[in-house]
């Protein structure tokens, strides 16, 4: 079996089990509260604001300092953001919160090969990231008496590491509506659900509305490395020089050198 | 589906299919191991009834009672080697706040009744990292890791204490990492792993039989060097000890 077909067998499989459970694999959170995971990055802050132009979602935005290398300017990143979404839309973005914790635990990030990264990615990094926004759901759900049942996550079609396909997404929300004992949870990305209208969204698309909108892609901080100035040559750089340069448009960032195309 | 056993079962149904088995002994695993009366029994009957080698890791994720489950965690690794030194490794502590501490405190009422949300799937998760590490980095010839073990029974209560929650991490874990040779389980209550299944009754019993000094494991959540006594851990632990008509030795500072 292939990869494509082997991935569409566990798909099917993971939906038919949510289906059952629910009657629906996965649905718009209209004028919804939602946790939204935000990174600083270009596609979680596109993700947030169409989320609300689109859906007129109330976005609860959750920071994770995870301890990755480049952990403090996507903090920068996200804090320019949220001062402009929170001015942009009072009614639909709230107060940030930011938590701390390694994901993964840095002693075990040592040694791991690059080309097992490449493939990939960090072992369950993305899952631990949803789940600590399911904790910071129940904290609110809790606390300020909300009923916050979707969790959103910005990966776009684009994305090729297991960890942000749509089998992961599933397996996601089974584990979620498992431990939380309630089938009403829900782990989307704005961008790669089939079964919303005018989806899977690449980043090129998202580029082009976000330009359409006014969002200041400037502000984004999409470089893994610890350099305050995007570096232009990790794959990350690269995907996103790529995807304005597909869009036709040109990318507000400045980057090292003589890189940028 | 119509009930748990349903879905338990297509869950396991899933993983025949993609790999041809549900759960499998390993050779090595890595090991939640947190100085608890059930993790500590655990693993003391993996030793004793197994061929199996154990890396046992304790999370340091900001609890109120660390030093007293470290205090055990560390008891019992001592004890352990001692009988066991090529099959239990050094004991790896490492810290991570689960729940992160700026949610935590306003999650503690949430918490009494329904356990922090996902926190053993976090610390599973976390054990799947330290196996990957352990492969990267250790020397010489070493057999891949894909075994995650913890220590839950049928008795525990929430609902991330399941088989159904260890089946979907296990899934969940496969997906990520585009191996189906990981499972993540507890030895306690997974029937395909054929080593008898045990409540904490039956546990107590069979440890006092080994002469394992269990009054050293900690249960109680609060910051006392003596169980309080009240606690949902400590109720649990006395009422199993008293249902078990076995004498308990742990220091209590309360009993209602």
């Amino acid at each position: 079996m292939d990869r494509i077909s082997n991935e569409r067998g566990i798909l099917k499989q993971l939906e038919k089990i949510i289906l059952s459970k629910r009657g629906y694999i996965v649905r718009v959170p209209r004028n919804e509260p939602v946790i939204f995971v935000m990174s600083g990055g270009l596609d979680s802050t596109i993700g947030a604001a169409r989320a609300i132009e689109e859906w007129n979602c109330k976005i609860y935005p959750l920071f994770i300092r995870r301890h990755a290398r480049a952990t403090k300017y996507e903090e920068v990143a996200f804090d320019k953001i949220s001062s402009y979404f929170l001015k942009k839309y009072p009614n639909n973005f709230y107060l940030p919160k930011k938590v701390e914790i390694e994901v993964p635990p840095l002693i075990f990030k040592v040694g791991l090969r690059e080309e097992r990264l490449k493939k990939l990615g960090h072992a369950m990094r993305n899952s631990t990231l949803q789940n600590l926004a399911v904790q910071y759901a129940a904290w609110l759900n809790d606390t300020q008496n909300l009923n916050i049942r979707t969790i959103l996550a910005g990966n776009v079609k684009d994305d090729f590491l297991p960890h942000s396909s749509l089998e992961a997404y599933r397996a996601q929300t089974i584990l979620i509506c498992i431990d939380q004992n309630d089938w009403k949870w829900q782990l989307v990305s704005p961008f790669i659900e089939p079964y919303f209208s005018g989806r899977p969204l690449s980043k090129k698309d998202n580029i082009l509305w976000a330009i359409e909108k006014g969002i200041p892609l400037e502000y984004t901080r999409t470089c893994i490395n610890d350099c305050e100035v995007a570096d232009g040559t990790c794959t990350e750089c690269k995907d996103r020089i790529r995807a304005f340069k597909e869009a036709g448009v040109e990318d507000p960032l400045i980057y090292q050198g003589e890189l940028k195309r | 589906m119509r009930d748990w056993k349903d879905e338990l079962k297509f869950y396991e149904e899933f993983l025949v299919r993609r790999r041809g088995w549900v759960s499998r002994w390993p050779q090595r695993v890595v090991f939640l191991y947190s100085g608890g009366l059930d993790s500590t029994i655990t693993i003391a009957r993996l030793l004793e009834e197994k061929e199996i080698e154990i890396f046992p890791l304790f999370i340091n994720r900001g609890q109120r009672n660390l030093k007293y489950e470290r205090e055990s965690a560390y008891f019992f690794e001592d004890l352990f080697r001692k009988k066991h030194r090529n099959r239990f490794h050094k004991l790896r502590e490492i810290n991570v706040n689960v729940p992160p501490k700026e949610i935590k405190k306003g999650l503690r009422g949430y918490a009494t009744k329904f356990g922090y949300p996902l926190r053993n799937t976090i610390l599973q998760m976390v054990g799947v990292q330290y196996a990957l590490s352990l492969l990267e980095n250790f020397v010489g010839d070493f057999e891949k890791i894909t075994s995650v073990f913890c220590a839950q029974i049928y008795d525990d209560p929430f609902p991330h204490s399941t088989l159904i929650s260890l089946r979907a991490t296990t899934i969940a874990v496969c997906q990520n990492l585009e191996e189906w040779s990981w499972q993540i389980t507890s030895p306690n209550i997974d029937k395909y792993l054929n080593l008898r299944p045990m409540g904490k009754i039956e546990m107590i019993k069979w440890a006092l039989k080994q002469q394992l000094p269990i009054e050293k494991t900690r249960s109680c959540y609060e910051e006392n060097s003596f169980h309080c006594g009240i606690c949902l851990s400590c109720r649990r632990r006395r009422t199993a000890f008293r249902e078990a008509g076995l004498p308990d030795n742990t220091k209590y500072l309360k009993l209602v």
